[in-house]
Protein backbone atom coordinates (compact mmCIF):
# COMPACT_ATOMS: atom_id res chain seq x y z
CA UNK A 1 0.00 0.00 0.00
CA UNK A 2 2.76 2.38 1.08
CA UNK A 3 4.74 1.50 -2.00
CA UNK A 4 1.74 2.25 -4.25
CA UNK A 5 1.34 5.62 -2.54
CA UNK A 6 5.01 6.32 -3.10
CA UNK A 7 4.74 5.45 -6.78
CA UNK A 8 1.76 7.79 -7.13
CA UNK A 9 3.63 10.54 -5.32
CA UNK A 10 6.69 10.13 -7.53
CA UNK A 11 4.50 10.13 -10.64
CA UNK A 12 2.83 13.38 -9.67
CA UNK A 13 6.24 15.03 -9.22
CA UNK A 14 7.31 13.69 -12.61
CA UNK A 15 4.09 15.03 -14.11
CA UNK A 16 5.18 18.52 -13.12
CA UNK A 17 3.92 19.03 -9.57
CA UNK A 18 7.38 19.72 -8.15
CA UNK A 19 6.00 20.94 -4.84
CA UNK A 20 4.88 17.39 -3.97
CA UNK A 21 8.51 16.42 -3.66
CA UNK A 22 8.30 18.21 -0.29
CA UNK A 23 6.08 15.33 0.90
CA UNK A 24 8.84 12.88 0.03
CA UNK A 25 11.36 15.00 1.93
CA UNK A 26 9.01 15.25 4.92
CA UNK A 27 8.32 11.51 5.01
CA UNK A 28 11.87 10.31 4.62
CA UNK A 29 14.15 13.05 6.00
CA UNK A 30 14.56 11.32 9.37
CA UNK A 31 15.33 8.01 7.70
CA UNK A 32 17.88 9.57 5.33
CA UNK A 33 19.52 11.39 8.25
CA UNK A 34 19.73 8.07 10.12
CA UNK A 35 21.38 6.32 7.16
CA UNK A 36 23.85 9.14 6.56
CA UNK A 37 24.66 9.48 10.28
CA UNK A 38 26.23 6.03 10.22
CA UNK A 39 28.69 7.00 7.54
CA UNK A 40 29.84 10.55 8.15
CA UNK A 41 30.58 12.81 11.08
CA UNK A 42 27.64 14.70 12.63
CA UNK A 43 28.67 18.05 11.15
CA UNK A 44 28.57 16.60 7.62
CA UNK A 45 25.24 14.78 7.88
CA UNK A 46 22.98 17.65 6.84
CA UNK A 47 25.01 18.45 3.74
CA UNK A 48 24.96 14.84 2.51
CA UNK A 49 21.27 14.38 3.36
CA UNK A 50 20.48 17.54 1.39
CA UNK A 51 22.60 16.31 -1.49
CA UNK A 52 20.78 12.95 -1.33
CA UNK A 53 17.36 14.53 -1.83
CA UNK A 54 18.55 16.83 -4.62
CA UNK A 55 20.13 13.86 -6.37
CA UNK A 56 16.96 11.78 -5.81
CA UNK A 57 14.94 14.54 -7.44
CA UNK A 58 17.28 14.62 -10.41
CA UNK A 59 17.09 10.83 -10.80
CA UNK A 60 13.41 10.43 -10.02
CA UNK A 61 12.70 8.92 -13.43
CA UNK A 62 14.93 5.99 -12.49
CA UNK A 63 12.64 5.00 -9.62
CA UNK A 64 10.45 2.23 -10.98
CA UNK A 65 8.55 1.31 -7.85
CA UNK A 66 10.04 -2.18 -7.73
CA UNK A 67 11.46 -1.57 -4.26
CA UNK A 68 10.16 0.69 -1.49
CA UNK A 69 11.12 4.32 -1.97
CA UNK A 70 13.02 4.31 1.34
CA UNK A 71 15.37 1.59 0.00
CA UNK A 72 15.95 3.59 -3.15
CA UNK A 73 16.71 6.72 -1.10
CA UNK A 74 19.01 4.73 1.20
CA UNK A 75 20.99 3.54 -1.82
CA UNK A 76 21.38 7.11 -3.06
CA UNK A 77 22.39 8.25 0.44
CA UNK A 78 25.03 5.53 0.72
CA UNK A 79 26.48 6.37 -2.70
CA UNK A 80 26.56 10.07 -1.83
CA UNK A 81 28.50 9.20 1.33
CA UNK A 82 30.92 7.18 -0.78
CA UNK A 83 31.38 10.10 -3.19
CA UNK A 84 31.89 12.40 -0.22
CA UNK A 85 34.78 10.28 1.05
CA UNK A 86 36.26 9.82 -2.37
CA UNK A 87 36.30 13.44 -3.34
CA UNK A 88 36.35 15.57 -0.22
CA UNK A 89 36.90 14.16 3.24
CA UNK A 90 40.34 12.76 2.65
CA UNK A 91 41.53 16.01 1.15
CA UNK A 92 40.03 18.26 3.78
CA UNK A 93 40.50 16.59 7.12
CA UNK A 94 41.42 13.38 8.79
CA UNK A 95 40.90 11.95 12.21
CA UNK A 96 44.54 11.72 13.10
CA UNK A 97 44.41 12.94 16.67
CA UNK A 98 42.75 10.78 19.25
CA UNK A 99 41.71 12.04 22.65
CA UNK A 100 43.39 10.25 25.56
CA UNK A 101 40.11 8.57 26.46
CA UNK A 102 39.74 7.11 22.98
CA UNK A 103 43.38 6.07 22.84
CA UNK A 104 43.03 4.38 26.21
CA UNK A 105 39.85 2.57 25.28
CA UNK A 106 41.74 -0.34 23.75
CA UNK A 107 43.71 -0.76 27.00
CA UNK A 108 40.74 -2.21 28.77
CA UNK A 109 42.23 -5.58 29.45
CA UNK A 110 39.39 -8.05 29.13
CA UNK A 111 36.55 -8.33 26.70
CA UNK A 112 33.74 -8.50 29.23
CA UNK A 113 34.97 -5.28 30.78
CA UNK A 114 35.41 -3.65 27.37
CA UNK A 115 31.86 -4.48 26.39
CA UNK A 116 30.50 -3.46 29.79
CA UNK A 117 32.45 -0.23 29.71
CA UNK A 118 31.27 0.50 26.22
CA UNK A 119 27.80 0.73 27.67
CA UNK A 120 28.77 3.55 29.95
CA UNK A 121 28.33 6.94 28.37
CA UNK A 122 31.86 8.34 28.43
CA UNK A 123 33.31 5.01 27.42
CA UNK A 124 30.83 4.81 24.60
CA UNK A 125 31.97 8.16 23.32
CA UNK A 126 35.58 7.03 23.53
CA UNK A 127 34.72 3.82 21.72
CA UNK A 128 32.97 5.72 18.94
CA UNK A 129 35.91 8.05 18.60
CA UNK A 130 38.28 5.12 18.40
CA UNK A 131 36.12 3.60 15.67
CA UNK A 132 36.09 6.87 13.72
CA UNK A 133 39.85 7.07 14.05
CA UNK A 134 40.31 3.58 12.66
CA UNK A 135 37.68 4.06 9.93
CA UNK A 136 39.46 7.23 8.80
CA UNK A 137 42.54 5.17 8.02
CA UNK A 138 40.64 2.93 5.60
CA UNK A 139 40.14 3.59 1.91
CA UNK A 140 36.71 5.02 1.02
CA UNK A 141 35.75 1.62 -0.45
CA UNK A 142 36.73 -0.34 2.67
CA UNK A 143 35.09 2.23 4.90
CA UNK A 144 31.76 1.94 3.10
CA UNK A 145 31.84 -1.85 3.33
CA UNK A 146 32.75 -1.84 7.04
CA UNK A 147 29.92 0.54 7.90
CA UNK A 148 27.33 -1.36 5.87
CA UNK A 149 28.37 -4.89 6.81
CA UNK A 150 29.99 -4.66 10.24
CA UNK A 151 28.30 -1.61 11.71
CA UNK A 152 24.81 -1.68 10.21
CA UNK A 153 24.94 -5.48 9.98
CA UNK A 154 23.49 -5.57 6.50
CA UNK A 155 23.97 -8.72 4.45
CA UNK A 156 26.83 -8.80 1.97
CA UNK A 157 24.28 -9.08 -0.83
CA UNK A 158 22.39 -6.01 0.37
CA UNK A 159 25.60 -3.98 0.75
CA UNK A 160 26.68 -5.04 -2.74
CA UNK A 161 23.36 -3.92 -4.19
CA UNK A 162 23.56 -0.56 -2.43
CA UNK A 163 27.07 0.13 -3.63
CA UNK A 164 26.55 -1.35 -7.09
CA UNK A 165 29.49 -3.72 -6.57
CA UNK A 166 29.74 -7.50 -6.93
CA UNK A 167 29.00 -9.75 -3.95
CA UNK A 168 32.50 -11.34 -3.95
CA UNK A 169 34.10 -7.89 -4.01
CA UNK A 170 32.12 -6.79 -0.94
CA UNK A 171 32.75 -10.10 0.82
CA UNK A 172 36.51 -9.93 0.34
CA UNK A 173 36.64 -6.25 1.28
CA UNK A 174 34.57 -6.84 4.43
CA UNK A 175 36.98 -9.54 5.58
CA UNK A 176 40.16 -7.67 4.69
CA UNK A 177 38.98 -4.34 6.06
CA UNK A 178 38.11 -5.86 9.42
CA UNK A 179 41.52 -7.48 9.55
CA UNK A 180 43.10 -4.13 8.74
CA UNK A 181 41.14 -2.42 11.51
CA UNK A 182 42.37 -5.01 14.00
CA UNK A 183 45.92 -4.31 12.88
CA UNK A 184 45.43 -0.57 13.46
CA UNK A 185 44.08 -1.22 16.95
CA UNK A 186 47.02 -3.49 17.73
CA UNK A 187 49.42 -0.82 16.47
CA UNK A 188 47.73 1.74 18.65
CA UNK A 189 48.07 -0.59 21.60
CA UNK A 190 51.79 -1.07 20.99
CA UNK A 191 52.23 2.67 20.61
CA UNK A 192 50.53 3.35 23.92
CA UNK A 193 52.52 0.64 25.68
CA UNK A 194 55.77 2.11 24.36
CA UNK A 195 54.71 5.59 25.47
CA UNK A 196 53.98 4.37 28.96
CA UNK A 197 57.13 2.30 29.41
CA UNK A 198 59.43 5.21 30.44
CA UNK A 199 56.82 6.47 32.95
CA UNK A 200 56.51 3.06 34.57
CA UNK A 201 60.29 2.77 34.73
CA UNK A 202 60.48 6.13 36.48
CA UNK A 203 57.76 5.12 38.92
CA UNK A 204 59.70 2.02 39.92
CA UNK A 205 62.98 3.89 40.42
CA UNK B 1 50.01 -12.77 18.96
CA UNK B 2 46.75 -14.70 19.09
CA UNK B 3 45.89 -13.05 22.38
CA UNK B 4 46.48 -9.58 20.94
CA UNK B 5 44.33 -10.40 17.93
CA UNK B 6 41.51 -11.67 20.16
CA UNK B 7 41.78 -8.57 22.25
CA UNK B 8 41.73 -6.16 19.31
CA UNK B 9 38.80 -8.13 17.89
CA UNK B 10 36.89 -7.63 21.12
CA UNK B 11 37.78 -3.94 21.27
CA UNK B 12 36.61 -3.55 17.69
CA UNK B 13 33.33 -5.33 18.46
CA UNK B 14 32.78 -3.12 21.49
CA UNK B 15 33.49 0.02 19.45
CA UNK B 16 31.07 -1.13 16.72
CA UNK B 17 28.40 -1.89 19.33
CA UNK B 18 28.84 1.58 20.86
CA UNK B 19 28.58 3.20 17.43
CA UNK B 20 25.38 1.22 16.72
CA UNK B 21 23.79 2.72 19.82
CA UNK B 22 24.67 6.28 18.86
CA UNK B 23 21.51 8.33 18.22
CA UNK B 24 21.34 9.59 14.63
CA UNK B 25 21.24 13.30 13.88
CA UNK B 26 17.77 14.63 13.26
CA UNK B 27 16.84 17.08 10.49
CA UNK B 28 17.09 20.71 11.65
CA UNK B 29 14.20 23.16 11.24
CA UNK B 30 13.88 24.42 7.71
CA UNK B 31 15.64 21.44 6.15
CA UNK B 32 12.70 20.65 3.89
CA UNK B 33 12.45 24.27 2.73
CA UNK B 34 16.14 24.41 1.88
CA UNK B 35 15.94 21.19 -0.12
CA UNK B 36 12.93 22.51 -2.02
CA UNK B 37 14.76 25.78 -2.76
CA UNK B 38 17.65 23.84 -4.27
CA UNK B 39 15.26 21.69 -6.24
CA UNK B 40 13.51 24.71 -7.72
CA UNK B 41 16.89 26.05 -8.83
CA UNK B 42 17.65 22.71 -10.45
CA UNK B 43 14.23 22.73 -12.12
CA UNK B 44 14.84 26.18 -13.59
CA UNK B 45 18.15 24.99 -15.03
CA UNK B 46 16.47 21.91 -16.45
CA UNK B 47 13.68 23.87 -18.03
CA UNK B 48 16.28 25.47 -20.27
CA UNK B 49 15.91 28.99 -18.96
CA UNK B 50 18.17 31.65 -20.39
CA UNK B 51 21.57 32.16 -18.81
CA UNK B 52 20.51 35.58 -17.54
CA UNK B 53 17.35 34.15 -15.91
CA UNK B 54 19.40 31.49 -14.24
CA UNK B 55 21.97 33.93 -12.87
CA UNK B 56 19.23 36.18 -11.52
CA UNK B 57 17.32 33.30 -9.97
CA UNK B 58 20.48 31.97 -8.37
CA UNK B 59 21.40 35.39 -7.07
CA UNK B 60 17.87 35.86 -5.68
CA UNK B 61 17.97 32.56 -3.81
CA UNK B 62 21.57 32.60 -2.70
CA UNK B 63 21.46 35.87 -0.85
CA UNK B 64 25.11 35.62 0.09
CA UNK B 65 26.31 34.97 -3.43
CA UNK B 66 27.00 37.97 -5.63
CA UNK B 67 25.67 38.25 -9.17
CA UNK B 68 29.29 38.09 -10.30
CA UNK B 69 29.85 34.77 -8.50
CA UNK B 70 26.67 33.29 -9.95
CA UNK B 71 27.64 34.58 -13.39
CA UNK B 72 31.14 33.17 -13.01
CA UNK B 73 29.73 29.71 -12.31
CA UNK B 74 27.59 29.89 -15.43
CA UNK B 75 30.45 31.21 -17.58
CA UNK B 76 32.89 28.58 -16.33
CA UNK B 77 30.62 25.84 -17.58
CA UNK B 78 29.91 27.51 -20.88
CA UNK B 79 33.56 28.31 -21.58
CA UNK B 80 34.97 24.93 -20.57
CA UNK B 81 32.36 23.22 -22.72
CA UNK B 82 29.95 20.76 -21.23
CA UNK B 83 30.32 17.18 -22.36
CA UNK B 84 26.65 16.27 -22.24
CA UNK B 85 23.82 18.60 -21.53
CA UNK B 86 24.97 22.12 -20.75
CA UNK B 87 22.20 22.42 -18.21
CA UNK B 88 23.14 19.25 -16.39
CA UNK B 89 26.71 20.45 -16.13
CA UNK B 90 25.47 23.81 -14.97
CA UNK B 91 23.44 22.21 -12.24
CA UNK B 92 26.59 20.57 -10.90
CA UNK B 93 28.48 23.86 -11.09
CA UNK B 94 25.74 25.60 -9.18
CA UNK B 95 25.62 23.06 -6.37
CA UNK B 96 28.53 24.56 -4.40
CA UNK B 97 26.82 27.95 -4.52
CA UNK B 98 23.59 26.47 -3.25
CA UNK B 99 25.57 24.70 -0.52
CA UNK B 100 27.25 27.98 0.33
CA UNK B 101 23.86 29.51 0.81
CA UNK B 102 22.84 26.69 3.15
CA UNK B 103 25.98 27.10 5.20
CA UNK B 104 25.24 30.74 5.84
CA UNK B 105 21.51 30.54 6.45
Amino acid sequence: MKQRDDVRLVQSVLDGDTSRFAEIVRQYERYVFAVVSRHVRPEDVEEIAHDTFVHAYQSLRCYRGEAPLRHWLATIAVRRCYDFYRTRARRERSFTELTTAAADFHDTSDAARAIEDARMHSEREAARELLQHVLAKLSPEDRMVVVLVHLEERSVREAAAMLGWSVPNVKVRAFRARKLMRTYIEALESERTAERAPDEKNDRS
Amino acid sequence: MKKTTDHSDQVLDAALAAAREAPPRTPPDGFERRVMDSIRTVSIARAGAGVGDLILELWRRCVYVSVAAAGAAVCTVLLTGAGGSVWDELTYALEPLVMQELTFL
